[in-house]
């Protein structure tokens, strides 16, 4: 047996801070238990999936195996778990998870603005600001504090902004329009949300982005079927016909990716 | 031609085996009959969309 032991203590570090843990085995939940028990060890208090035949889907020819998959179900790691390679990518992969929803954590904030964090934390983030603005003028001592905030919820805004546009730049127009209608949603009246909004009437207003976002359109539903088990030759024969269809834009060059990331 | 069946055979035959994912692949679903410590935010990867999920195969042999 092997890494259940070191990984009890990863888990103990990064699963409060958002990392969610699976062990997965092909052997059943007695096996699982006898196994640790023979050995000393108690079972872990992660999840351990039984009786999985999943590891030859990822590939895997020897455990133990370890992978590191982000947001957005996107494999960003990939080694033996005794190596504690992933450690590296977790904090940046963090990051990016928290940016990919409406919500934001504002850090730590003083009692009188836990409600406000509240807001922010349910993406209610145009509601979080008026609430900020009634209670600084209740108590003009918050000052400072409101304004920080106010401050980081703007920069968490043009972070939000500058996701979008990184979709745009190779072509994923649909996935940048969905991600920034939501976060214009979370973030509508403030002044990053009218900024969110300006962006979207430009985009629909011009006929490449809405031509690329209907090809985007085509490559989500293949990348959700294949996702969903549809066979590779089928998603690869799919993604090489979209890709003619793209021919001298920037998606073209993200189909090809992900085709060869199909292929393996 | 003749010489060149037999190649042929063993390559319709040979084993479509799965390479190793590895970075930039999208994580297939996985499938699991029972657990020890039900995962309180989903089972299955799809529920987990929008987390960093650390992902180990693992044996107790």
């Amino acid at each position: 047996m092997s890494s259940i032991p070191h990984l009890v203590e990863v888990y103990e570090t990064w699963a409060p801070r958002g990392v969610v843990f699976l062990a997965l085995t092909d052997e059943s939940p007695k096996v699982v238990e006898g196994g640790l028990s023979r050995k000393g060890v108690e079972v872990p208090s992660y999840p351990i999936g039984c009786q999985s035949r999943d590891g030859s889907k990822f590939g895997v020819r020897g455990i133990p195996a370890a992978f590191v998959i982000d947001h957005e179900g996107t494999i960003i790691w990939q080694g033996h778990p005794g190596s504690g390679g992933y450690v590296s990518v977790f904090e940046a992969a963090l990051e990016k998870a928290a940016d990919a929803g409406p919500s934001w954590d504002p850090g730590e904030v003083p009692a009188e603005l836990s409600k406000v964090k509240e807001l922010c934390k349910a993406g209610e983030l145009g509601k979080a600001w008026a609430q900020c603005d009634k209670l600084l003028k209740k108590n003009p001592n918050l000052e400072k504090d409101v304004i920080s905030l106010k401050e980081n919820l703007l920069h968490a805004g043009n972070r939000r902004i500058t996701i979008a546009e990184d979709h745009v730049s190779l072509g994923r127009c649909q996935v940048a329009l969905d991600y920034l209608e939501m976060q214009a949603n979370a973030f509508s009246r403030t002044p990053i949300g009218e900024t969110m909004r300006e962006t979207l009437a430009g985009w629909k207003k011009d006929r490449g982005f809405k031509s690329l976002a209907s090809l985007d359109k085509k490559l989500i539903k293949i990348l959700a079927d294949h996702r969903k088990g549809a066979e590779r030759t089928k998603s690869i024969k799919k993604l090489k016909s979209l890709k003619e269809d793209c021919e001298g834009t920037p998606l073209a060059d993200t189909v090809e990716s992900n085709i060869s990331l199909i292929r393996g | 031609m003749k010489t060149f069946a037999p190649a042929l055979a063993m390559a319709l035959l040979a084993p479509t085996a799965q390479a190793q994912l590895g970075p930039g692949a999208p994580a297939p679903e996985i499938e699991v009959k029972s657990w020890l410590n039900t995962p309180a935010e989903g089972t299955n990867l799809e529920d987990l969309r929008g987390r960093v999920v650390f992902l180990e195969f693992w044996a107790t042999w």
